[in-house]
């Protein structure tokens, strides 16, 4: 082997370290994390980690993976748990209390929120099921790992957005706890990663990087508020710049009165986003969307979602029929992938079509001749 | 190698506990193997749920897929955990004398 021109350069660590700004450095130098295994890693160019794996310990069958390390004089492996975050990603103060707890008595003191949405916390093997008892007292709980459906992440939705037009969190919610074994027994051909938006805004990209998703929609036109678009005019607001701006020609202006063309009108949020004097519509439900995904594995490589129905009723926040359906579909991709095969690539070998005759639905006319690809 | 003992007879098992030669397994071993899974006793379901992927493997010599497993045996995945704290492939195949799977049961 080639001798190195010179000693590895152990510097870019403390480098990292220094300076006003946030450091994810200095969060690990201040924990019980191997920050060796970070510097080493910096300094040969090469991560210090190695491939790892998930394992099940009894007790959890879901939850444990594990790192191979490089370095076994550092540190012998590194084993982590998922925690199911809550819907919305709100944590308590006494919640977070719980977590750093956990994280100190049986962690390295090491809390990681990632960003699939999950909360992690670095340990060892025989710390996990102590630990993982304690969380469950903390009213959390531990799955998301595995071939098993991931950890259903949704946005804030009404508890602290203007234009949600669906109750997201409540909605995810309602999936977590009822699609709960699913998340904490892998028994499915792949991972399937699921998000709930409360708008086509889509702010948690469900869409594009979730397999199996919900999306809030409206059905009916936006509605404009003449008075309070007086007022926003008013105020400076740009009457041209917003006509411009929608995607589908459907805003009309004669002189000061703004109509909304109901054939042209895609239902998007462009207008409503712009202008406070335009909501939505009330008539509301969720488009269902299947096969995102980001990654780079698999034929198709990253992907965004089909819509295979553009419009599900929710009538008083009932969301049983949702979950049938999302059961329903979750079994059929089971039943037919191939052995890792995310829903995406599955959806495109199989076709949309195919997909909705097994389960009995009616496709709409806005996906006959190619499914719709965005949420409007 | 390792081994276990059945009776006084010591079985070669791999580094896992896996039985070396799935051709010396009958109900002792799989008493024995059992053990070594945490499972002091073999109730009427987990026999079901062993013979179950006993005989898919004498016929098709690999251990089935896990929710052909849960499918054919009516039990759900959580159900098998509880019979098999280790789960459907560390722990039921174990039992059932099936060669450490390489796939995803
Ligand atoms: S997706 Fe829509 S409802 Fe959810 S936070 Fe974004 S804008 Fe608000
Ligand atoms: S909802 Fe979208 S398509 Fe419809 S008027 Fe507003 S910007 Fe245009």
């Amino acid at each position: 082997m080639a001798k190195l021109a010179s000693e590895p350069d152990r510097s870019l660590c403390t480098r990292l370290l220094a300076g006003p700004s946030p450091s994810h450095a200095r969060e690990l130098a201040q924990s019980r994390y191997p920050l060796a295994m970070y510097t080493e890693g910096l300094a040969h160019g090469k991560p210090a980690y190695g491939h790892g794996g998930y394992i099940s310990i009894p007790e959890l069958p879901a939850g444990v993976a594990i790192r191979k390390s490089c370095r076994p004089d550092i540190i012998e492996e590194s084993a982590y748990i998922r925690i199911l975050p809550p819907a919305g990603g709100w944590l308590g103060a006494d919640t977070l209390e719980r977590l750093a707890d956990c994280a100190d008595k049986y962690g390295k003191g090491l809390v990681h929120f990632t960003t699939g949405g999950t909360i992690e916390i670095y340990t060892t093997r025989e710390q996990m099921v102590p630990m993982v008892k304690e969380l469950n007292r903390a009213g959390l709980d531990v799955g998301s790992t595995g071939d098993d459906l991931r950890c259903i992440t949704s946005c804030c939705g009404p508890a602290r957005c203007d234009v949600a037009l669906i109750d997201a969190p409540a909605l995810a919610t309602y999936l977590g706890r009822r699609f709960m074994d699913e998340q904490q027994f892998p028994g499915y051909p792949q991972k399937v990663k699921s998000g709930v938006a409360g708008c086509p805004n889509d702010c948690i990209r469900a869409m594009m990087e979730k397999d199996h998703s919900l999306v809030g929609v409206y059905r009916d036109l936006p509605v404009v508020n003449e008075k309070r678009l007086m007022a926003w005019r008013e105020a400076g607001g740009d009457l041209d710049a917003l006509v411009q701006a929608c995607p589908a020609q459907a805003l009309h202006r004669d002189g000061e009165t703004l109509t909304i063309l109901a054939d042209r009108c895609w239902r998007c949020m462009v207008c409503i986003n712009r202008c406070p004097a335009i909501r939505p519509g009330k008539e509301r439900g969720v488009a269902w969307i299947a096969g995102g995904k980001y990654g780079h594995r698999g034929p198709q490589g990253p992907m965004v979602g089909y819509v295979l129905i553009p419009f599900l009723p929710i009538t008083n926040e009932d969301y049983s029929a949702i979950g049938d359906l999302f059961g329903a579909f979750l079994e059929l991709w089971a039943d037919h992938a191939r052995k890792k095969e995310r829903v995406g690539d599955f959806l495109a070998r199989v076709g949309p079509l195919w997909v909705l005759k097994q389960l009995g639905i009616e496709a709409q006319p806005q996906i006959l001749l190619s499914p719709k690809r965005n949420g409007y | 190698m390792p081994t276990i003992n059945v009776g006084g007879v010591e079985i070669e098992v791999d580094e896992d506990g896996f039985i070396a030669d799935p051709n010396l397994w009958n109900e002792a071993v799989a008493k024995a193997l059992a053990e070594t899974e945490g499972v002091s006793e073999l109730t009427e379901d987990h026999w079901k749920v062993v013979n179950y992927l006993r005989n898919y493997y004498l016929q098709f010599g690999i251990a089935p897929m896990i929710r052909k497993l849960c499918k054919e045996t009516g039990f759900s995945l959580k159900q098998i955990y509880d019979l098999f704290p280790s789960g459907p492939a560390k722990g039921a195949c174990k039992v059932a004398g099936l060669p450490k799977p390489t796939g995803c049961v």
